[in-house]
């Protein structure tokens, strides 16, 4: 039987192949192709998305909410609130990181993504790492 | 403690746990499912990190992440490293966990600091001397001076147990 040629493709037209796909077992098969593509061709470069990125793939809907509502939110809770989201939708601001995820889990479970995220100032919600490079 | 400097680094030990929110839900889950817990399956890591006090945020390294089975509740942009975006601008998003923390006391053995749960940012280091870097949301707890003629460093911390770190810098007292 004739080998089948390995297809390249990148990392967001992988995704959206797999867009059927059940979401734990998606991202199983997202790194596996990657560390195949790493381990067999040698090609070190993916364009435009890292593996790591793919972390925040699940929680883009949740970011992207928190990112649009973030001035209302500056406006309704004091800075340091945590703020829970799923989806686009905010389902409890809390005074822990712990009890957000508390109600995080009683919400969803594993079953979704959710995001938790803490209310900052304006211009206080960089962090900064230096001098990694040098190592 | 006083530790030497490696590689002319502070170094230290670290503990780099499940966050006990997540752990506990895990455990759970298990246990309706009646099965145990994968005996290949670590709870808990110790490493060796740098103490980095040009780091606003503690970074773990991707294998730590893998290893422990990680899920992403969060995100920190970050300035300063590796940090362009695809097309240039603003900082990069990276994904944050759930986990907790323990620095070692390398003279007697014991947590010189544990925190119970706090956010830690996952990345790829690519670096054979540390896994982790604790950053200044830990070192806000600690005490810490380098004795440069010395090639050492004191870490100390008032206060031996942390329930929670924040990630977001403190508000500015007037």
């Amino acid at each position: 039987m004739a080998k089948k040629p390995i297809e390249l493709i990148d990392g967001p037209a992988l995704l959206q192949r797999l867009s059927g796909v059940e979401l734990p077992l998606r991202f199983k098969l997202f790194r596996l192709h990657f560390l195949l593509l790493n381990k067999d061709l040698k090609l070190l470069h993916i364009r435009s998305m890292s593996i790591l990125h793919t972390a925040l793939e699940p929680l883009e809907a949740e970011i992207n909410a928190f990112e649009a509502q973030l001035p209302s939110l500056r406006e309704k809770f004091p800075t340091g609130t945590y703020v829970l989201f799923v989806g686009s939708e905010v389902l409890g601001h809390f005074t822990s990181y712990a009890k957000a995820l508390e109600a995080g889990y009683d919400a969803v479970g594993f079953e979704r993504p959710f995001l938790v995220k803490q209310v900052s100032k304006e211009g206080e919600d960089v962090a900064h790492v230096y001098g990694l490079q040098a190592y | 403690m006083r530790c030497a400097l490696i590689y002319r680094m502070p170094l230290a030990q670290l503990i780099v746990k499940i966050g006990p929110v997540t752990l506990t839900r895990k455990e759970a889950y298990y246990q309706k499912h009646q099965e145990l817990w994968p005996s290949a399956k670590p709870k808990e890591i110790t490493v060796s990190a740098l103490i980095d006090t040009g780091a606003s945020v503690t970074i773990i390294d991707k294998s730590i992440v893998d290893q422990l089975e990680l899920q992403a509740h969060g995100y920190c942009p970050i300035s300063g490293f590796d940090s362009r975006t695809e097309n240039g601008d603003g900082p990069k998003k990276y994904p944050n966990y759930e986990v907790g923390l323990s620095i070692l006391d390398t003279d007697e053995g014991n947590p010189l600091l544990t925190i119970r749960t706090g956010q830690a940012v996952g990345h790829s280091l690519s670096n054979t001397r540390f896994d982790a870097i604790i950053g200044m949301d830990v070192l806000h707890h600690c005490h810490f001076s380098v004795r440069g003629p010395d090639d050492s460093y004191e870490l100390t911390a008032p206060i031996a147990f942390v329930d929670e770190i924040c990630s977001v810098t403190p508000p500015t007292p007037t």
